[in-house]
């Protein structure tokens, strides 16, 4: 996966840009992203909320409640950061083609490997 | 003797069948008319509340009648026909009261709302609850991402906010919505919801005569306007939570 690419087998695009705007700074309020990604794409605030509600709901970010002066709002922070996010969504493709090949898979990934070295 | 039978029995008698059919017109008229917009919230309730209890005595006298038939041995289904038409009418009622009083109280344990920490939104519905002679609701936050409100009247009134809301409404708009709440408590419109709905759950006639509650939406919208000054808060807070919604589905 090249650097700056898209997750798109995995992720929407949008779901793919929020999250290249989340990774380097970790944590964000959804107007401080929809700021961001505004300016890279047609979007609305709403739109953003519910990916970010969507990636919170399948785990891949963790969110928590910040008080200030101008009320509630939720702060979003990546679960993992681009490379262990990268890192677990190898391994469950892999997890996923032994299960359903078994031998055969591992053996593959074994030549193929094996070869490189 | 199964229920049927007893059934079958009873509506073969002109005066009972004439007694049932008469009791659901006029069940149904009632529903109709309590969904007139232009009658007060207590009128509305009470013709709900009407309407329930008058599809209750064909419902007796169907018993009463039914239980007479019954051999004087089958003590149980004698008696539990006799209790019938007391059993429903006391699960309505019951449900009723109980929804009055505890509804709020069983919102916030089932959605597990907190208090809302935002004086400013508290002061703002705590003068324009007394500046309409109201009862000053308490306010309460939602943990969820979803952009929703509402508010219920209860002899402790409360209005129930998401977090979701703050995210994606200005300040302006955030405050329209609660305003939005408060139109509803000022017209005691959860409450001619609340009964409707108990209604809907006991009465055949009430799930088929419909009654819309577009006219509470027309009239909250309307309050929150009318002292914001304009309806720009309130058309764009609608606008975004219906876009949250669309781009959900």
């Amino acid at each position: 996966m090249k650097e700056g690419g898209r997750f798109d087998e995995l992720l929407s695009p949008l779901e793919s840009d929020v999250l290249r705007v989340l990774w380097p700074d970790r944590a964000m309020k959804v107007r401080q992203i929809y700021d961001v990604l505004k300016h890279k794409r047609k979007v609305a605030l709403s739109s953003v909320a519910v990916i970010l509600d969507r990636l919170h709901a399948r785990g891949v970010v963790e969110r928590s409640v910040e008080t200030a002066r101008g009320g509630m709002r939720y702060i979003y922070h990546p679960k993992k950061d681009r490379k262990e996010f990268e890192e677990s969504v190898v391994e469950t493709a892999v997890n996923k083609l032994i299960d359903a090949f078994g031998p055969t898979a591992v053996s593959y990934f074994h030549e193929r490997f094996g070869k490189k070295k | 003797m199964n229920l049927l039978e007893l059934l079958l029995i009873y509506l073969k008698q002109p005066a009972y069948l004439s007694l049932t059919i008469g009791s659901l017109l006029v069940a149904a008229l009632l529903w109709y008319a309590s969904r007139n917009q232009k009658l007060s919230v207590g009128t509305r309730v009470f013709l709900i509340y009407a309407h329930i209890a008058v599809l209750l005595v064909p419902l007796a006298f169907f018993a009463y009648s039914s239980g007479c038939m019954l051999p004087v041995y089958d003590c149980n289904a004698k008696t539990l026909l006799y209790a019938l038409p007391f059993i429903l009418g006391g699960v309505v009622a019951l449900a009723g009261v109980v929804g009055y009083f505890m509804l709020p109280a069983l919102y916030r344990r089932r959605l597990g709302a907190q208090r809302l920490q935002d004086k400013q939104l508290a002061r703002l519905v705590a003068r324009m609850a007394r500046k309409h002679g109201g009862q000053v609701p308490s306010l309460w936050l939602l943990d969820t991402a979803s952009p929703m409100a509402f508010s219920v009247s209860s002899h402790h009134p409360a209005i129930f906010v998401s977090l979701g809301l703050f995210d994606i409404l200005s300040r302006k708009e955030l405050e329209a919505v609660v305003l939005h709440e408060l139109g509803h408590l000022q017209h005691r419109s959860p409450l001619v919801k609340f009964s409707t709905q108990l209604a809907r759950a006991v009465s055949p006639v009430a799930l088929f005569v419909p009654g819309k509650l577009n006219h509470e939406e027309q009239c909250a919208d309307t309050f929150a306007i009318a002292e914001q000054g304009t309806p720009i808060h309130v058309t764009s807070a609608r606008g975004k939570i219906e876009s949250f919604f669309a781009f959900q589905e």
